[in-house]
């Protein structure tokens, strides 16, 4: 449940929020802001992983902090935080529908689609295209070491999409026949590149060589500001059990393993991105971060920690 | 009739127990000597028959097998030109003998060299990245390592069949370091590497290398992080076919290896593709290591054009 998961995530957080603003009650507006940013601290310790949910806290304060600047009353600043919190909850909820939407209008008749892993985005794209009518289908890759493939795969073709699943390793091999590549995203960072799921920088740069476009389904909340300081992001290994069970390894010998889950695709090879509020390309990314979250200075960034990419 | 011993061997390849090019032929040649051996045949024509009928059957094994087909295609033309001089059975069964014992002990040997000549462009400390199966490869890791050249394997997995495990399984047995990652993983860890190392199942006359799905991707993924790529692949494997404007046949395999054979069953309203081998271009191999010494790719025309048996139209 790692895609729903990141919204329904950071909903949870910024629904805490909401609820220490509501339940706060002191008139002294810097009172009200630190009681919030006290509380918005709590939060981010409580699950430092997940993109979405440092989002939602800072889409909140972000608002809050406008208004305190604006001298608003404490009374103001408390609606600002209500709104906010409601707002970015909604986000939560429509944004899958409404990338749904967008990016189903990138899909044309006789298309042939390849993604990789399992993103509700990406899905809703192709589902969505399907209910309104064109005919195209769809590569899916297995994925290891999850094979999270599967339920893409049987998610499409529950919807009547034709699928055929293909091993990651023969991405290259079938990516002449493919129009498009169309998949989720982990994370995106302030300079554009993708972290997802590990094996799509691979398929990127096949597409990038044999000119097939790399179009990214991402919620603005999987946007991340860390990067713009230069921070790298923490690409995290998992246990070998994913991969291999103690009993085959231990038929092996000696030997190491080693399980990234995730990998970055520099922004030169994704074509476009799709968002709930629309299509940028990579170099666009930026923006979002700052009509979304305000995020602007190193000084704004240094009030959060920073965080690890993590599947649930 | 194609003799029994020729039906099992076909048969335990099918049922991968075997791994690589090299393996399959020299369990082809074998099966071929077990039934010469044992033939009934009492004309000279019978034994060219049943030659005949079981090379045939063997080349169905793989069709990419390219030392399968050019020992099989040598030991019929020897004893072929035996025949024809006024051999008798007995003396077949000896040419045939002799004949696969002799490109066996070549293939051997070859690799020998491969592995000597290998393991000089192995630096000290170098981390070295595989993938699939090759005996080409494993032998010049192995012999780099005896060398005291303290190198590190990454292994991918090499779905479907996951032998890279049984890379990883040889390669640590010699005290090597090897660490086994997916093969998707491979870009993440292109930039701890200094060169990736793959065997060939063919090499075409333009230089480019079919091997195990996913051979490709590597390749390309090196040459984006400037590390080099090596092929290593004796002369054996290098495809008179293609010469002539052959494709070579890329063979799909059961699907049931891709997803196994109860979630077919379960989940019928998707289809599974499983291309055994892709091609790498020649682009993106910067050497060839043959046991005749390293040549570029564009060299490969050189060797292909020599390869003995190849009628040309």
């Amino acid at each position: 449940m790692r895609i729903r998961g990141a919204g329904l995530i950071a909903a949870s957080a910024v629904e805490a929020l909401r609820i220490v603003a509501q339940s706060s009650s002191t008139e002294d507006k810097q009172r009200f802001v630190t009681e919030l940013s006290d509380a918005a601290r709590i939060l981010l310790e409580t699950r430092p992983t997940a993109v979405s949910l440092p989002n939602g806290i800072r889409y909140v304060m972000h608002r809050v902090n406008e208004a305190k600047s604006a001298a608003a009353s404490a009374a103001d600043i408390r609606q600002v935080a209500i709104r906010a919190a409601d707002g970015f909850i909604a986000l939560t909820k429509t944004a899958i529908g409404r990338i749904g939407k967008i990016g189903a209008k990138r899909i044309r008749d006789g298309d042939i689609v390849l993604t990789h892993c399992n993103s509700n985005a990406a899905i809703a794209v192709m589902t969505t295209a399907w209910k309104e009518g064109k005919r195209f289908e769809v590569f899916a890759t297995e994925t290891r070491p999850r094979f999270q493939g599967h339920l893409t795969a049987h998610a499409l073709a529950s919807a009547g999409i034709p699928v055929t699943l293909i091993l990651d390793d023969a991405v290259r091999y079938f990516i002449q026949n493919v129009d498009a590549v169309l998949i989720g995203a982990d994370a995106i960072t302030a300079n554009g590149a993708l972290v997802n799921k590990v094996g799509t920088s691979m398929i990127a740069l096949a597409a990038h060589e044999a000119n097939v476009g790399v179009y990214v389904a991402a919620e603005s909340y999987k946007f991340s500001p860390e990067t713009m300081i230069g921070e790298l992001v923490e690409i995290e290994e998992r246990d070998h059990s994913e991969m291999i069970s103690n009993k085959e390894l231990k038929q092996i010998g000696r030997v190491k393993v080693r399980n990234p889950s995730f990998d970055v695709t520099p922004p030169e090879f994704i074509d476009l991105i799709i968002t709930e509020r629309g299509i940028i390309p990579p170099l666009g990314a930026m923006l979002i971060l700052q009509e979304v979250f305000g995020v602007v200075t190193p000084e704004e960034l240094r009030e959060y920690q920073t965080y690890r990419i993590d599947e649930p | 009739m194609v003799h029994r011993d020729i039906l099992k061997v076909v048969d335990d390849i099918r049922i991968r127990q075997m791994r690589g090019g090299t393996v399959v032929t020299h369990a082809a040649l074998n099966a071929l000597r077990s039934a010469a051996v044992k033939t009934n045949a009492t004309s000279s024509k019978e034994f060219l028959g049943e030659l005949a009928e079981n090379v045939k059957y063997l080349m169905k094994i793989r069709a990419a097998s390219i030392p399968l087909s050019n020992s099989l295609r040598i030991v019929s033309l020897d004893v072929k030109q035996a025949a024809s001089r006024g051999a008798y059975v007995k003396e077949l069964q000896n040419v045939l003998s002799k004949s696969a014992t002799q490109f066996d002990t070549k293939l051997e040997e070859s690799i020998r060299e491969i592995a000597e000549i290998g393991a000089r462009r192995i630096k000290v400390g170098d981390v070295v990245m595989t993938h699939s199966y090759s005996s080409s490869v494993i032998a010049i890791l192995k012999r780099a390592h005896q060398q005291r050249k303290r190198l590190k394997v990454f292994v991918t997995e090499t779905r479907p069949e996951l032998e890279g495990r049984d890379v990883a399984r040889e390669l640590a047995a010699e005290g090597i370091d090897v660490t086994l990652i997916i093969d998707s993983a491979a870009s993440h860890f292109i930039e701890d590497s200094d060169k990736v190392l793959i065997g060939a199942e063919a090499v075409a006359a333009n230089g480019a290398i079919v091997n195990k799905i996913g051979t490709a991707t590597i390749a390309s993924v090196a040459q984006r992080a400037r590390v080099r790529v090596y092929a290593a692949a004796s002369t054996y494997k290098f495809s008179p076919e293609t010469m002539l404007g052959e494709l070579i046949d890329i063979e799909e395999r059961d699907p049931s290896n891709v997803l196994g054979q109860s979630k077919l069953k379960k989940m019928p309203h998707f289809s599974v593709r499983n291309p055994a081998f892709d091609v790498t271009s020649p682009q993106d191999i910067d050497l060839i290591i043959t046991e005749r010494g390293v040549i570029p790719p564009q060299a490969a025309i050189m060797i292909v054009r020599e390869q003995k048996g190849v009628s040309l139209p």
